[in-house]
């Protein structure tokens, strides 16, 4: 995983703030069912998640993360991280952007 | 950045959260898509940039207790281009108001200009220390002692690169 903490929120309740930006998350091959079966090992994107979640809180940003979903992730990162979805965006070939909140981190957190 | 990162939930949080993930797909970032022609990393940037643009723009208003109307008198543009600039990053701002804006900041317009995505980065350390004055901001009518100093660090900053 590659992230930055020098892009700013967009979702209005916490619009400019810093956020956690996640620039590159990826399961090695060996780690995906579609590659390999059966894979190594699991859970690779929940961990990855959590510890983008705990690099925010760390840097004092509460929680904050924004990442642009590949296609075809969109549900892991709606569904399973209580992420909200801002729609496509044009600057970033189109893919769909995500942000999870303060709130939001709590509850991935709780969950 | 801190060192070690403490992660610390409970082996069942993790087996279940994980039970749950499944063998969705989990890709995310532009990281290795800056190589795809469909991927605009200019117009990218530029929008985190003019989000900082807007913060600091409605910092500094509310830093003198002005609503977006008395700052839009003192600069001689219109309210809806204060407010668009506060909160639609998509929009580009117009140069002539940017520049109408550094005059009421009394702080060199190349710099405000460049904040505003108008003009080429020259200061790559701007856009960052606007984005870390805005992590101590909140949405309230007045500043509180955080952020007028995280907002005064911030002049600061631009002071001294203006010096540069």
């Amino acid at each position: 995983m590659v992230a930055s903490d020098v892009k700013s929120a967009r979702i209005q309740a916490q619009f400019g703030k810093p956020i956690v930006y996640v620039e590159l998350l990826a399961a090695a091959p060996w780690n995906r069912s579609k590659i390999q079966r059966p894979k190594r090992f699991h859970g690779v994107g929940t961990v990855m998640m959590t510890a983008a979640v705990q690099l925010s809180i760390d840097l004092d940003y509460k929680g904050r993360v924004g990442l642009h979903s590949l296609p075809g992730a969109e549900s892991f990162y709606q569904d399973e991280c209580g992420m909200t979805p801002l729609g496509n965006d044009a600057a970033y070939g189109n893919w769909i952007y995500f942000e999870m909140t303060e709130k939001q981190a709590e509850l991935f957190r709780q969950k | 950045m801190k060192g070690n990162m403490e992660l610390t939930h409970s082996k069942e949080w993790y087996e279940q959260r994980i039970a749950r993930e499944g063998d969705a797909d989990i890709g995310a970032g532009t990281f290795a898509a800056f190589r795809e022609p469909t991927v605009v990393p200019a117009q990218a940037a530029l929008i985190d940039t003019r989000i900082a643009f807007g913060t600091f723009v409605e910092l500094w208003r509310r830093n003198r207790g002005w609503d977006a109307i008395k700052l839009a008198e003192a600069a001689g543009v219109n309210p809806e281009e204060i407010l668009e600039i506060e909160h639609s990053p998509q929009s580009e701002p117009e140069p002539n108001a940017v520049f109408r804006l550094a005059a009421v900041f009394e702080i060199p317009s190349k710099i405000l200009m460049e904040l505003a995505g108008l003009i080429e980065p020259r200061t790559p350390d701007l856009r960052k220390a606007a984005v870390r004055f805005a992590a101590r901001s909140e949405s309230v009518a007045a500043l509180n002692p955080h952020e007028r100093e995280a907002f005064e660090a911030f002049v600061s900053t631009i002071a001294g690169t203006a010096r540069k």
